[in-house]
């Protein structure tokens, strides 16, 4: 068989992706025109940012199923990659205000080039459809990271952390191949409607659900999720904190995507019929395994006095909600996929911004008090009222308080849970349990910024420019969300849309038969499912 | 009528605390806004007031309702009804004397005067939602202003008694969300269409579908097929209440809070925070869940009458002034508790009555017992004696206020308390809930009559040991009373004694929206 050059119209929908790799060439060429240019690496790496961002938004109409099935082009996918490429422009920018001095000139290409791999490994995460693509996408997102975690790279701590990861990451990533390997094995297809086909028909064997396993352990990882969470708050001490602010939402938000992406893809080749599947199991299992990763987080975060650890073990829990969330994609009850999925793109725009801006102002506050131990935070509402206020906002939104967007997205994440009956409000009671066991280490910060009164003879300071902006975007969009969270949610709601075939199982099992005889792969043809 | 008034009555404190934070208002500045606002809003209460008055005094006017979130069908919905508009009243009037009280903080005054009219926002929002999503936002809203009013300008232990507060009135928030979401999810059964989810408390629009619709009713009554959640929600809902209450022995956070509290803080707690916990009972717990509330009414009662003689006797064995006076919260809070528990009309008149009289009563003892602290630094009973030749002014309306709290005849504690008492023995009657277990009523009825003598044990000793006796030397070294400290005291006093003598100002504002609760609840 001839191998088929990918038509000109998929490339277009690649444009993103395309241009996130012309611009890593790019940053790494600029030192052969300019040496030491600080300026020209960051243009490029902001103009293929921008130049992807322009290209999803061009495409966001599209929906289809690209380079044989591997990568879904559907609003889900794009909406994701629009937000994780203007977040990446952020943390450029954050990078900007805060690291750039401490790098060395010839170090901005690596770092910057770096960062737009990892980018475009998680977009790829967002799309992915096939086995092998989930595992291109994961380790194009991982390998950038590691080396991004230990940037401070004359620091030990980097280095550890960094370390960490890699072990960690490696071996969880070859547990993933090995359970790929036995999922190709059982199911005889890469594809994961062919793969989520065989266990709806086949039934749950022993091989397929060692190979799910694996594959979940992989996907446990990239969430960090309990018990595979060990690495977060290192690697989020250790790294620049830039790089902490895009770790934890960057490729925290990826990874709910692809856990989002694969239950759909399960959930929709049950249909409804999750008993005799064998996937009322799956569903059962990610609830629990979010559930205790939203508990553990907390329980991890109320010992932790350092900033960067504590919102590590808060990230930790943030990604527990989503994936108590993402449980239901399976079985939604009398809601719909579209809904749940919704409600965790709602959640991950607003966590978003909470992150961005607790580390903003984290960030400042290290640089200008050397402190990024919350103790250390004694009698800033004295020395700099504006930033101890956006702190405790942004600290107040990720607890849960209403009026500002983390309680909304909260609310949103609940109301999808309500359609589950029983399960749902299981998952309800958990997760306004952590709600209140967050509080306590949530404000602690705010109580040593607010309430202890420190040195009076310590100077005063503003946050200004690039960083004040920033820190100021972030509380508008959070009280913007949380007191009329209409437009967004229904923004998300819409965009939640995502690839599901709408073909009978028989014609899945009977093209999976075809594809056994031929020795190719052929993917059942594909409808969008019509929106809601 | 328009609507808008009482939409700007609402927001009108917060429009006064962002005047205060803009740079260059100085700090003299801040309280004179945070007056003027306490004074507008005051003004429109009373307006509203007679508007409603002259609009026959039922259901709910001036309703304003938009949507606000669509994917929830939440509703930006409040109004004003006779169960809400004493409450709002109380509010207004004692957030003028409460602002009048705080002239004297100079830490951070910006900041304090911010926070407070915040918190004014957060207390009227509670009382004038009628969506239960909204009113659930602004009864959370509230408690982050007053967490770090009690742990910036607190006591000595004010941190740990600020995370106390906030711990405890939030563990009881999630309960009520719970329930929510409960209900949010059960709704749709209930409406004509089996699609509506609501979440709409009272309304003017006979159209709508309310969480008090008769379907609804009957789904959560005894037999029917949610029962089992009515019991749950009931229990539920009234945990998160019984904290703000507080009802012992949830009430730990509130001596604690209140010690360290400043002044006007307290003032403001007692007279009208608590007062959400009981307004939340009579607005969702007993309205939605009327069955489980009869079927499970001799343990309220018995939990009530419990804290009513703890609360009492707490109170009795304190050396510290202001606890003292915490305590006796907890005590006549009791008497809210037993007046819903027993669900006869008069109870529930006494129970509302009750609620009024100790946010005249109780900001009042607060405000008495500080402006001695202000002077004194000490709050320790046993360092006193000797107040009235001090100060005989001050010793006559500190009688008028204590006495107000023990309840005397023709002062306002008065009303309240016999109301209840008579509720009590009323639910012994053929139709009442404790109509098959008279010894029970006659139990509860016997306590907490009796829990009186020790409300008046508390007080009388008390004031033995601060007014009466020899006066001390360190006194000379006191300011003299102030005459802005006089208006608040006389204020509270005068009111103490039109409302021991004219309940009816407030039963005239409450009487047609009881009779229709009373008749939903269906008891007589």
């Amino acid at each position: 068989m001839i191998p088929q050059l990918p038509d000109p119209d998929e490339l277009r929908l690649l444009l993103p992706e395309i241009s996130l790799i012309t611009a890593m060439c790019a940053v790494l060429l600029v030192p052969f025109i300019q040496r030491k240019s600080v300026a020209l690496p960051v243009v490029a790496a902001l103009g293929g940012l921008l130049l992807a961002t322009l290209a999803t938004v061009a495409n966001l109409g599209d929906y289809r199923m690209i380079f044989s099935g591997s990568l879904a082009i559907d609003h889900f996918s794009q909406f994701f990659k629009i937000l994780l490429l203007l977040f990446s422009v952020l943390v450029v920018v954050l990078w900007g205000i805060t690291s750039r001095k401490q790098t060395h000139a010839y170090d901005v290409p690596d770092f910057l080039c770096l960062l737009l791999g990892a980018v475009f490994g998680m977009s790829l995460m967002a799309s992915a459809t096939s086995l092998i693509m989930i595992f291109v996408a994961i380790e194009s997102a991982s390998l950038p990271s590691y080396a991004l975690a230990g940037f401070r790279k004359h620091e030990r701590v980097g280095s550890e952390g960094s370390l960490k990861y890699i072990i960690f990451g490696s071996a969880s990533s070859a547990l993933m191949v090995y359970g790929m390997s036995l999922i190709y094995g059982s199911a005889g297809t890469l594809d994961l409607f062919g793969v989520a086909g065989a266990v709806t028909t086949g039934g749950l064997t022993p091989l397929m659900a060692v190979g799910l396993a694996g594959l979940f352990v992989g996907l446990s990882f990239k969430l960090s999720a309990v018990p595979l969470h060990f690495w977060c708050p290192d690697v989020f001490q250790a790294a620049p904190i830039e790089v902490t602010t895009f770790l934890s939402v960057a490729s925290k938000g990826a990874a709910v995507c692809l856990l989002v992406r694969v239950l759909h893809v399960f959930g929709v080749a049950s249909m409804g019929d999750l008993g005799a599947a064998g996937l009322g199991g799956l569903s059962v299992g990610v609830a629990i395994v979010g559930a205790i990763t939203a508990t553990w987080g907390n329980l991890l975060a109320l010992r932790q006095t350092n900033l960067k650890r504590l919102l590590a073990c808060s990230s930790i829990s943030h990604a527990g909600y989503m994936i108590m969330a993402a449980s239901l994609i399976i079985s939604p009850g009398r809601g719909s996929a579209q809904s749940v999925a919704g409600a965790i793109l709602f959640y991950l725009l607003i966590y978003l911004f909470m992150n961005l801006g607790a580390f903003t102002a984290a960030a400042i506050i290290d640089q200008e008090t050397g402190q990024d131990d919350i103790r250390g935070y004694t009698g800033l509402a004295r020395r700099c009222p504006t930033l101890a206020v956006l702190m405790s906002l942004f600290l107040l939104s990720l607890f849960g308080m209403p009026g500002l967007g983390g309680f909304m997205g909260k609310i949103y994440l609940m109301e999808s849970m309500t359609k589950a009956e029983n399960t749902g409000f299981v998952l309800i009671t958990v997760l306004l349990l952590n709600t209140l066991l967050s509080l306590y280490y949530y404000m602690r910060p705010v109580y040593y910024m607010v309430l202890v009164a420190g040195d009076e003879r310590r100077p005063v300071f503003f946050p200004r420019g690039i960083g004040l902006a920033m820190l100021l975007g972030c509380a508008a969009v959070l009280l913007w969300t949380g007191l009329s969270p209409s437009a967004a949610g229904g923004m998300t709601q819409d965009y939640a849309r995502m690839f599901s075939f709408t073909r009978n199982v028989v014609d899945v099992t009977d093209s999976l038969a075809a594809s056994q005889d031929a020795g190719v792969l052929v993917i059942p043809p594909l409808h969008e499912t019509p929106g809601r | 009528m328009d609507a808008q008034l009482l939409n700007w009555m609402i927001f009108a404190p917060t429009i006064g605390a962002a005047l205060c934070l803009l740079p260059g208002v100085s700090d003299q500045a801040s309280k004179k806004i945070a007056l003027l606002a306490s004074l507008v809003t005051l003004g429109l209460s009373v307006w509203i007031a007679w508007d409603y008055y002259g609009g026959g005094l039922e259901g709910v006017q001036f309703e304003t309702a938009c949507e606000w979130i669509g994917a929830i069908n939440a509703y930006y919905r409040v109004g004003i009804d006779g169960l809400s508009l004493p409450l709002v009243l109380l509010t207004t009037s004692l957030s003028v004397l409460v602002v009048l009280a705080s002239w004297n903080i100079d830490k951070a005054t910006k900041a304090f005067m911010a926070l407070y009219l915040f918190l004014y926002t957060g207390m009227l929002g509670v009382f004038l939602s009628l969506d239960m999503f909204l009113f659930y936002v602004f009864f959370e809203i509230s408690l982050l202003p007053m967490y770090f009013l009690i742990g910036v300008w607190g006591g000595p232990r004010k941190e740990y008694a600020a995370i106390k507060f906030f711990l405890y009135t939030l563990a009881g928030s999630i309960c009520l969300l719970v329930v929510m979401l409960g209900l949010y999810f059960l709704t749709p059964f209930a409406s004509p269409d089996n699609t509506t989810n609501t979440w709409i408390m009272a309304t003017s629009d006979p159209g709508a579908v309310t969480l008090q619709s008769q379907t609804l009713r009957s789904l959560f009554s005894e037999g029917g097929v949610y029962w089992w959640f009515a019991k749950t929600a009931f229990w539920l809902t009234f945990i998160a209440f019984a904290i703000k209450l507080p009802l012992a022995p949830l009430h730990t956070w509130l001596p604690d809070a209140h010690v360290e509290a400043p002044t006007p803080i307290s003032m403001i707690l007692a007279g009208v925070l608590l007062k959400m916990g009981g307004y939340a009972l009579m607005r969702i717990t007993y309205p939605f869940f009327p069955d489980a509330a009869k079927y499970y009414w001799a343990a309220v009662g018995v939990i009530a009458v419990f804290g009513i003689i703890y609360g009492a006797l707490c109170a009795m064995a304190q050396t510290d002034w202001k606890k003292l006076v915490a305590y006796s919260s907890v005590s006549h809070m009791g008497y809210v508790a037993l007046g819903l528990a027993v669900m006869t009309r008069t109870a529930f008149d006494g129970a509302y009555y009750q609620m009024i009289a100790h946010g005249i009563s109780s900001a009042m003892m607060f405000f008495l017992v500080g402006v001695v602290y202000e002077r004194a630094h000490h709050r320790d009973l046993s360092r006193f004696g000797g107040m009235w030749l001090k100060w005989p002014g001050y010793g006559g309306w500190s009688l008028v206020g204590f006495f107000a709290g023990m309840g005397l005849p023709g002062l306002c504690g008065f009303i309240g308390e016999i109301m209840v008492l008579l509720g009590t023995f009323q639910a012994a009657s053929p139709g009442a809930v404790g109509e098959n277990n008279v010894a029970m009523v006659y139990t509860l009825g016997i306590l907490s009559a009796s829990a009186v003598v020790l409300t008046a044990g508390y007080i009388l000793w008390m004031f033995q040991r601060v007014y009466l006796g020899l006066e001390r030397p360190e006194y000379k070294e006191y300011a003299p009373v102030t005459g802005r400290e006089y208006f608040v005291m006389a204020t509270l006093g005068v009111a103490a004694v039109v409302f021991g003598l004219a309940p009816v100002l407030v039963f005239t504002l409450t009487d047609k929206t009881f009779t229709s609760i009373m008749a939903s609840l269906g008891v007589s």
